[in-house]
């Protein structure tokens, strides 16, 4: 297989943060009441995550390998204040909606951990596609549960109300780790499936193969 | 080890990457929060965006962080292109656990407050329910304004799941009107309670007071709630000597689990206290003292306990300005006849009452001051003018002016004379009035009857004397 459709299939799915890592649980629980919340929150966190991860890879080399730590901290640190920065300018609702949690993604270990697992190691372009498949795995996470969230929990998609119906509780941190709990079982059900079904299909093509070859 | 082995070091390495990595980022950041930083022009000019849904010029007003009893207004700009509308950013007090800031935008019409534009929320601290906080609920200040309205979740200005942050949105609504009425048009506020310390403490709108039979004041207080504590109700009764000598919890808002104790709801625990009882234990600021501190408000119903210790403060700190205030005269008679300011009564221990009373002018007569003593048989016994309001050339008559007319009358003399009524008779008929100074002699008269047909209002039938009400 393609290093890099690897690479993309692990972030999105065989190694997806939220679902099959459980990281990130802390912007997880907090955002997943609202959609545009915790879209905003995964976007934010691809564009910090691929940064990072260019920018240790570049470093790899240079930075020592006793103080690595604290490189990648400070540079994490850099990127998230900037963003900060940026939204407070440009995105101003998002900025506000994501409150407290934006500058909590200096301790994001989904960051830190590839850095530390993937991007200092591996050259920049296979360390930046990793950083958007991670980010985007993370933001579909994300956005799927938000919206689960949002519309049983307030009967409303990305702000507009949609029904009166409405379970309040899911829209609390409570709920949120309800839908989180049931999300990865579902999730970690269905790739499981697949893979099971993958598997099986291969063990058949290869007994018919050797039949083949007996015969 | 020597200095060129210490630049060999991979300690060296360390020191020069990281402190490269630092000084890089920094100097980015710098840069950055150059180009990307959000003033405070643009960040007014985000909530009027808000609002307005557009651009609108505003003229900048001159305070910054003004106290009100529950409220602090923080900017307030006059919106010169929406017909001087005052645009108040508010914060209210009274929510939860904290404050909801509010942008209140104040419609102005005829040099009088005509309505509310629009209220939208800035900000929030210590509040957990304001998610359940939607435009529809903000949009009813508008709808629901009303001249001299004053917002209170009593009235239906509140969301159900969330009544205490209804309430501090309340509060930043009328600190906004407030400010704007007071400050910015000049207007006289009605607000009885304007010289009163501890208002923050009280709903303003249901607290009366009134003169007690004993002389001293008698509250009845709807107190604001206080955390888990709802609204208290609570009739509060300080004596003279300006200490608690009834205090009665009419209605408890103690919420379920939490009892208010029996010796603060009947009272008990506060009979003689003094205002300093009080401030020993909260403070001359009266603050909550915190549910950990060993204080007599620790009671394992703490928050409605303080609701009561804060009434009883208010009551206690406000016993000379309440007195200052009070209608003394309400529901006597004949009161149309006599400047209630500058009037006042005595009882005597002898149960006669003492009457220093201003009297209005009549005609060409000018206010007179008297001073009339009303005995238990309900007769004159003195009548002294302190000021003779007559003008040239109509001189009181000399029985009059020294009070020997009045002695032994009764009201009943006086009204054969005016009437029920006490109406001027008239110059041509021929009655005790017709003395050549007719309209000062019927300013003396009304001022006697005053002075008989109140005897039973200064002196209530249990008394046993010895009270002044002055």
């Amino acid at each position: 297989m393609n290093k890099y459709k690897k690479i993309t299939l692990d972030g999105l799915i065989f190694q997806n943060p939220t679902f099959m890592l459980v990281l990130g649980t802390c912007p997880t629980l907090g955002l997943i009441n609202s959609a545009f919340s915790s879209m905003g929150m995964g976007l934010t966190v691809l564009v910090i995550l691929t940064l990072s991860n260019v920018l240790i890879s570049l470093l790899r080399k240079v930075i020592p390998n006793e103080v690595r730590i604290p490189c990648y901290i400070v540079i994490i640190a850099t990127l998230v204040t900037f963003a900060r920065m940026f939204l407070e300018k440009f995105l101003p609702d998002l900025y506000d909606s994501l409150g407290g949690f934006l500058a909590l993604i200096v301790v994001n270990c989904i960051i830190l951990g590839r850095a530390e697992a993937f991007a200092n190691k591996h050259n920049v372009a296979e360390a930046a596609v990793d950083g958007i498949s991670q980010g985007l795995g993370f933001t579909l996470a994300l956005t799927v549960m938000g919206i689960i969230c949002e519309f049983f929990g307030k009967g409303s998609l990305f702000g507009y109300a949609i029904m009166d119906f409405k379970i309040a509780m899911l829209a609390t941190p409570a709920g949120a780790f309800l839908v989180y709990g049931i999300s990865i079982a579902v999730f970690v059900y269905v790739v499981d499936g697949v893979q099971r079904m993958l598997r099986v299909k291969a063990n058949k093509l290869a007994r018919e193969n050797m039949l083949k070859e007996a015969a | 080890m020597t200095a060129k082995e210490f630049f060999k070091s991979t300690s060296f390495k360390c020191i020069v990457a990281l402190l490269s990595i630092l000084l890089v980022c920094g100097i980015f950041l710098t840069i950055m929060h150059g180009l990307l930083e959000v003033t405070a022009e643009e960040k007014l000019a985000r909530a009027i965006n808000k609002i307005y849904g557009k651009n609108v010029t505003t003229e900048v007003s001159d305070i910054k962080n003004k106290e009100l009893d529950l409220a602090t207004i923080e900017e307030a700009y006059c919106v010169t292109s929406e017909g001087g509308n005052y645009l108040v950013k508010s914060t209210g007090k009274g929510g939860f656990a904290g404050t909801v800031t509010c942008w209140v935008v104040v419609e102005i019409k005829d040099n009088n407050v005509s309505g509310i534009g629009k209220v939208t929320i800035d900000s929030y601290v210590g509040e957990t329910q304001m998610a359940e906080i939607k435009q529809s609920f903000l949009d009813s200040f508008s709808t629901g304004y009303k001249d001299g309205i004053y917002y209170t979740t009593d009235d239906g200005f509140k969301v159900s799941s969330s009544t205490k942050s209804s309430n501090a949105i309340c509060n930043a609504v009328n600190g906004a009107l407030q400010y704007v009425k007071t400050e910015k048009l000049g207007m006289e506020t009605n607000d009885i309670f304007k010289d009163f310390a501890y208002t923050q403490f009280i709903d303003k709108k249901s607290t009366t007071f009134k003169l007690s039979k004993d002389g001293g004041i008698t509250y009845n207080i709807t107190a604001n709630g206080y955390g888990y504590a709802d609204k208290f109700e609570i009739e509060i009764t300080v004596s003279k000597d300006k200490t608690i000598s009834a205090y009665k919890v009419t209605k408890d808002g103690s919420s379920g689990g939490y009892e208010t104790p029996e010796n603060i709801v009947n009272g008990e625990k506060f009979i003689g206290k003094k205002l300093e009882d009080i401030t020993a234990i909260l403070g001359e600021g009266l603050e909550y003292p915190g549910d950990d501190l060993n204080t007599e408000i620790n009671t394992g119903s703490s928050n409605s306990t303080y609701v009561c210790y804060a009434a009883a403060a208010f009551a206690l700190a406000n016993y000379d300005v309440a007195l200052a205030n009070i209608d003394m005269f309400e529901n006597f008679e004949y009161v149309k006849f006599i400047n209630k300011s500058k009037s006042k009564y005595v009882v005597n221990d002898d149960l006669s009452v003492t009457y220093t009373l201003n009297v209005n002018s009549y005609g060409y007569t000018d206010k007179f001051e008297i001073e009339i003593t009303v005995s238990k048989d309900n007769t004159i016994s003195d009548f002294k003018i302190t000021k003779d309001g007559t003008t040239d050339p109509y001189e009181t008559p000399a029985n009059i002016a020294n009070g020997k007319k009045f002695i032994g009358m009764k009201l009943e003399d006086i009204t054969a004379v005016l009437g029920e009524g006490l109406e001027y008779p008239g110059d041509d008929k021929n009655t005790e009035i017709n003395t050549g100074a007719s309209n000062s002699t019927y300013v003396c008269y009304t001022a006697a009857a005053f002075a008989l047909a109140n005897y039973d209002n200064c002196v209530p039938a249990e008394s046993e004397g010895g009270n002044a009400n002055e």
